[in-house]
């Protein structure tokens, strides 16, 4: 989801920011979308930067980058919506949590680690925190393997030290998905 | 290409997995047991978080101290505290309105406390938000078979338990009876939905010698033996789920564990929606006992009893009676006085309140305005009479009275307005042809005395 050339959104005065993702795809989004990736408005605060300057995001993925660049549109537009009505709060929160849902739902593990990864670097703390809670929700029941799989870590224990800390607490591992 | 994550972000995602994952999780790696750490309850680590943070309960305002009088009166006391502060609510003094005999409170759950007049084995329920009158559930079938209304000797209630099942949105009373003598128990459930009593059947079987001491967790309800216990077989946790309506039995920790006590003392208490037990143990020549707290990390899972920590007590806290926000623990003195025990820094707080030894209680409220029910016995913020916030309990039938009763005598008054008006505005012309008369040139009072009258 390309945003290259694009005119920006009329309701945001005209002033875009562009990034660039690791294969080098630029992406431009109005400013204030730009600024929710705290690691983007860190590159403008610092003097003598200018907005023309591209943002070089070595570390994200262009598919990354197109998801959280959506996600951050939508949330920056739910947010304008809030405000002292508890009921349109209320309507606003349920929206972003269907947007939530909706951006992790299709994910595979390797793509929601990625998109994870990408909102850790970029530093945008809502999308961080929803992302945590979507993978502790797919591997809370998982089994010990399957973990070590997703995270890509070594078992460094020796065969007896493990068989030790299973039989000590064998009953946390009843009722564990199959892999 | 696998990706790699980095620490900080497994830390957030570890930090929102339940306790039983987390334990199983010590074995992915050396770094990931170290991390997750050992549960107690002194130390900060993923474990200790988990088991203190998984199970949010709704948002609590409102504790409500209660005992017997210490002069033996027979009557309660009661004291509504904020819970954040302690202290009295300043806005709308909460006052528990009086009960026909001696009631102990059963527990609270979405805004509705649950009474038990243990005497005449009558149920009660109050609704905290409007704060009306206590609503007398009808009698149970098996309080029916013996007679109606009469203090019977032979019958009586032998455990009362309170609840909301979230699923069919209802709460519901259960009672435990021993109705034939023979020693075993039966259950009998109230639904506030249906407004009737049913009678259920018990998968196992529940004796005689169950305590009424209870806890009160979400959708669940606990029961078990409170004296020092022996190696006796049947010493057990009764639990009853409100929504698929069934007891369970669950073990305590083995006995065994708690013999280098000569005294001992065992509760079962309530942390962070999670069952506890704490023992207070006692070898004689100590000066001071032991409080040890263990939690059962698993609901019904009795291997996963984990002890969290034992600290020392001094002698004069007696019975712990609840958990505050952060483990603290609100305890009966020897004097017969509410106070706060925090247990990491070992200070205590006198909370005035006092009342007869051992009769002590603290239960917690929820201060939720409860919607959407249809049984007409719970006024219902669906109905739109201004009524309902102000009046006793009563179904919509009184409402449309009262209310008809307060139309008519707005009517009555509009036409006494009306009158008064009118009488007004004859006063008015009077006075206008007066003052016209008075201003006649060269008049003088006198005129025509054919001119109306004055």
């Amino acid at each position: 989801m390309a945003n290259n050339g694009e005119n920006p959104s009329p309701d945001v005065g005209g002033k875009t920011v562009k990034l660039k993702a690791d294969d080098g795809e630029i992406f431009e989004v109005e400013e204030a979308v730009a600024m929710e990736l705290q690691t983007v408005k860190s590159f403008f605060d610092d003097d003598g930067v200018s907005y023309d300057t591209v943002v070089p995001l070595l570390n994200v993925s262009s598919t990354a980058l197109a998801k959280v660049i959506q996600y951050c549109r939508r949330a920056v537009e739910l947010r304008a919506k809030s405000g002292d009505d508890e009921g349109a709060n209320e309507k606003a929160r349920e929206e972003r949590e269907g947007l939530e849902a909706e951006l992790v739902r299709e994910e595979s593990d390797e793509g929601i680690k990625e998109l994870i990864l990408a909102a850790n670097y970029l530093n945008i703390k809502d999308m961080l925190s929803f992302l945590c809670r979507a993978v502790g929700d797919r591997i809370k029941n998982k089994s010990v393997e399957y973990v070590r799989r997703f995270f890509v870590l070594e078992n460094d224990f020796s065969p007896e030290e493990e068989e030790r800390t299973r039989n000590e607490v064998a009953w946390a591992f009843e009722g564990v998905d199959a892999d | 290409m696998a990706t790699y994550v980095p620490e900080e972000v497994v830390m957030k995602i570890l930090s929102m997995l339940p306790p039983k994952s987390l334990i199983r999780f010590k074995c992915v790696c050396k770094r990931w047991k170290a991390l997750i750490g050992n549960p107690d309850f002194l130390s900060k680590n993923l474990l200790n978080h988990s088991i203190f943070t998984q199970n949010p309960t709704h948002p609590l305002r409102l504790i409500l101290f209660s005992a017997n009088d210490i002069s033996e009166t027979g009557n309660q006391i009661h004291s509504f505290r904020s819970y954040d502060s302690l202290r009295c609510p300043s806005q709308t003094p909460l006052n528990l309105p009086p009960a026909p005999s001696y009631t102990e409170i059963v527990a609270s759950c979405n805004g509705l406390l649950c009474l038990w007049d243990v005497m005449l084995s009558d149920i009660y329920l109050w609704n905290l938000a409007t704060s009306s009158d206590l609503e007398a559930l009808p009698a149970s079938p098996s309080r029916s078979r013996t007679g109606l209304r009469v203090p019977n000797d032979d019958f009586a209630f032998h455990n009362v338990g309170f609840g909301f099942d979230s699923g069919s949105n209802d709460f519901k009373v259960v009672t435990l009876v021993d109705s034939d003598g023979g020693g075993w128990l039966e259950a009998e459930i109230y639904s506030l939905r249906s407004g009737s009593w049913r009678q259920l059947h018990l998968s196992v079987n529940i004796a005689r010698h169950l305590v009424s001491q209870s806890v009160a967790l979400d959708g669940a309800f606990l029961w078990h033996d409170n004296y020092t216990f022996d190696d006796c077989v049947d010493d057990r946790i009764v639990a009853f789920d409100f929504s698929d309506e069934k007891f369970r039995k669950m073990m305590f920790p083995d006995a065994r564990l708690f013999y280098d006590y000569d005294i001992c003392m065992r509760t079962l208490m309530e942390l962070k929606g999670s069952v506890a037990m704490l023992i207070l143990g006692r070898e004689e020549r100590k000066i001071t006992k032991d409080l040890e707290i263990w939690v059962m990390l698993e609901f019904g899972v009795n291997e996963s009893w984990t002890r969290l920590i034992i600290i020392q007590l001094p002698l004069h806290l007696e019975i712990p009676l609840r958990f505050w926000k952060n483990g603290e623990l609100f305890m009966e003195n020897s004097e017969g006085q509410m106070v706060l025990y925090d247990l990491l820094a070992q200070t205590e707080t006198n909370l005035q309140f006092e009342g007869y030894g051992g009769t002590l209680k603290v239960v917690y409220c929820n201060f939720v305005r409860f919607e959407g029910m249809g049984s007409g016995v719970i006024p219902t913020s669906s109905c739109s009479c201004q009524l309902h916030n102000t009046t006793q309990f009563n179904d919509h039938e009184d409402c449309r009275r009262k209310q008809r009763e307060i139309e008519q005598k707005l009517e009555e008054t509009q036409i006494l307005l009306r009158d008064m008006q009118e009488g007004m505005s004859k006063m008015q012309e009077q006075i206008d042809m007066l003052m016209a008369l008075v201003r006649r040139p060269g008049g003088s009072f006198g005129g025509d005395p054919s001119h109306g009258k004055l």
